[in-house]
């Protein structure tokens, strides 16, 4: 039964009684029986009197106009032809109250079933608003979305596509394949475009895109509505306003995690830094003779630049100070590799050549692997802690600064660590005179810019060595990172990481 | 930093100019890795062009150097300015790499 003829037979129902009664006065009128008919189907009555009445010849057969409902007829059995005219007056007063009282019933009818089929989508849309506004994952959101415009539309399943940094692919009520879909969602990307198909099963197919507010390349998304047939313009219409809701909602979703993301690796960096300042050593410490400061300042959370001093009680003071290539944590992770390479070398005793050499036979492959390098400076002082001996892969700058001569910058004699398989660097010993220093610093200091993009540069930093080399180790190494940071201005900030040890021959030897 | 990669016979020349930093690097990198096989491992780099380059820019260097000497050929550096040829002094790097005047030297030194 379509449902137009349903609708029929319920508002007849409904006004049952009322035809009951006109049908009795007609009865005493002298009629036999009462019907309203269908003119397509004569013999399935709509409404009967007798309900058991046969539909046969009638004595009377006039239309019944609903607005809604055509081919109506009121037929009337066998009238006592006296009372003829009667019958005719009674049916031309009643049938336009009647006809007009069904239309109007049904068109009330029709309006509360709007009406409520409205109220239904506002509260389906709150639904989906709350639902939406909740901190739910991206699946979360896909499986909500597809059930609530499945639901509003009226489609029988659906389909979503979600492609971020990862896939989402979610069905309702129906089985498609991801790889059905694919090419819809290839066409759509980026567009507010829609697109209608027809399956081979007749059902049809709706393709809307999720509608981002900030357009991204790698991220995109749609939603596949299938329905026994086409959707019409205001399914449509509201389909694509829920989803490009929808698509603020993804976003504001992958921003979300993308902070979430970003403040874990923010705690595991804070971590890896507090762990990397752990390594370092002291930074002041006063020998017999020797007078040492040491610093290391990460330009990011962790740094590739690493100092350590190595002062047991029975073996001369040494120390070890590198560069790893690059910046932030792969170089810090390499720099911690070759810390440990270099202190587990140290305990040999032996001199900074050896040493160098050891480390550098342990680390090649590996910095090769990685496409990395590290200066490396490891040095020893002798037993009067009066000469320092070192060797030096690839570092600068070192600077020597005798009281009475200009400093100057010792060379390397072999490249950085990771360059070549093997380490063919000599020992250099270096005599300090008294109130003479040793600064080894990395490249932080001498390459650092301003706002103008002009370097401090070697000749700078030597001449601030001439200047403050009067100084403590300490306030010598204070006041090279505070020239250095004046120099690069409060506008430009420091871009690499800056490390240093001073190691300075104190006059009156004092022993801590 | 600009980047012209002229083919000479067997030997690739590339000729850098501008300042040659981090920044520039994953470019390089890229290429050697892209480019440096068992037949195409013999390059020359022409530096003339570079007023400065830092530890990463070295280390590129080193990488594209490696790679040529793993595939039996070589990397060769050429036409320094002062302060490039100071940084290589300083960091030993002089010792590690072939290094000549000009271009016409550098194709003669595989």
């Amino acid at each position: 039964m379509s449902r137009t003829s349903q609708d029929l037979m319920e508002l007849m129902a409904r006004w049952n009684r009322e035809f009951v009664a006109l049908a009795q006065a007609w009865m005493q009128l002298g009629a036999q029986g009462f019907a309203i008919i269908v003119s397509s189907a004569p013999d399935a009555p709509v409404f009967a009197y007798p309900a058991d009445l046969k539909a046969e010849r009638w004595a009377l057969e006039i239309p019944f106009p609903l607005q809604h409902f055509k081919g109506l007829r009121l037929c009337i059995q066998q009238i006592d032809p006296d009372k003829r005219d009667a019958v005719m007056r009674l049916i031309e007063a009643c049938v336009p109250v009647f006809t007009t009282g069904i239309d109007r019933e049904f068109e009330l009818d029709t309006m509360t079933k709007e009406v409520v089929h409205y109220q239904d989508l506002v509260v389906a849309l709150y639904e989906l608003n709350s639902a939406l506004s909740r901190p739910l994952s991206l699946t979360e959101m896909l499986d909500v979305l597809l059930e609530h415009v499945c639901r509003l539309t009226g489609a029988m399943g659906g389909v979503a596509l979600l492609e971020t940094s990862q896939v989402i692919f979610q069905t309702l009520h129906v089985d498609v394949q991801m790889e059905q879909i694919t090419p819809c969602f290839q066409i759509l990307k980026g567009t507010k475009s829609k697109l209608n198909s027809i399956r081979t099963d007749g059902t049809s197919l709706l393709c809307l895109p999720l509608v981002m507010p900030e357009h991204h390349p790698n991220i995109g998304g749609m939603i596949g509505l299938i329905s026994s047939a086409p959707l019409g313009s205001p399914q449509i219409k509201l389909a694509k306003a829920i989803l490009q809701q929808a698509g603020t909602q993804v976003q504001n979703i992958l921003h979300f995690e993308e902070r979430v993301y970003q403040a874990r690796m923010q705690t595991e960096l804070d971590l890896a830094r507090a762990v990397q300042i752990r390594l370092l050593p002291a930074g002041t410490i006063t020998l017999a003779g020797l007078d040492i400061s040491g610093e290391s300042r990460a330009a990011y959370e962790v740094g590739g630049d690493f100092f350590d001093y190595f002062t047991a009680s029975d073996v001369p003071f040494m120390f070890a100070l590198g560069d790893v290539s690059g910046k932030g944590l792969s170089a810090a992770l390499v720099m911690t590799m070759a810390r440990t390479a270099i202190r587990s070398a140290a305990t040999s005793g032996t001199s900074p050549l050896t040493i160098m050499q050891m480390v550098s036979n342990n680390l090649y492959d590996d910095l090769t692997d990685l496409d990395k390098l590290t200066t490396v400076v490891i040095g020893k002082a002798d037993a009067e802690q009066r000469c320092i001996t070192f060797a030096n892969a690839g570092h600068a700058p070192v600077v020597y600064a005798a009281p009475d001569a200009p400093a100057t910058l010792l060379e390397a004699d072999a490249p950085p660590l990771g360059v070549m398989p093997n380490y063919d660097g000599e020992n250099h010993t270096i005599e300090l005179s008294p109130d003479g220093i040793l600064i080894i610093a990395t490249d932080g200091f001498v390459e650092a810019e301003n706002a103008a993009g002009e370097m401090f540069g070697y000749t700078r930093f030597l001449e601030t060595i001439d200047f403050i080399k009067m100084l403590s180790a300490e306030q010598i190494r204070k006041t090279l990172y505070d020239t250095v940071s004046e120099f690069r201005g409060v506008t430009s900030p420091q871009t690499d990481d800056q490390t240093i040890i001073v190691i300075k021959r104190v006059s009156r030897a004092e022993t801590v | 930093m600009d980047m012209n990669v002229i083919a000479n016979d067997n030997v690739r020349i590339i000729r850098l100019s501008g300042r040659f930093d981090a920044f520039e690097t994953p470019a390089t990198n890229k290429w050697f890795e892209t480019n440096v096989s068992a037949t195409e491992s013999r390059i020359v780099v022409d530096l003339s062009g570079v007023n400065f380059l830092d530890s990463a820019a070295l280390a590129s260097l080193v990488k594209g150097m490696k790679r040529c000497r793993e595939h039996g050929g070589d990397l060769v550096l050429c036409n320094f300015q002062q302060s490039v040829r100071i940084i290589f002094e300083l960091t030993g790097l002089n010792k590690a790499f072939k290094i000549t005047d000009n271009e016409e030297a550098a194709l003669k030194a595989f």
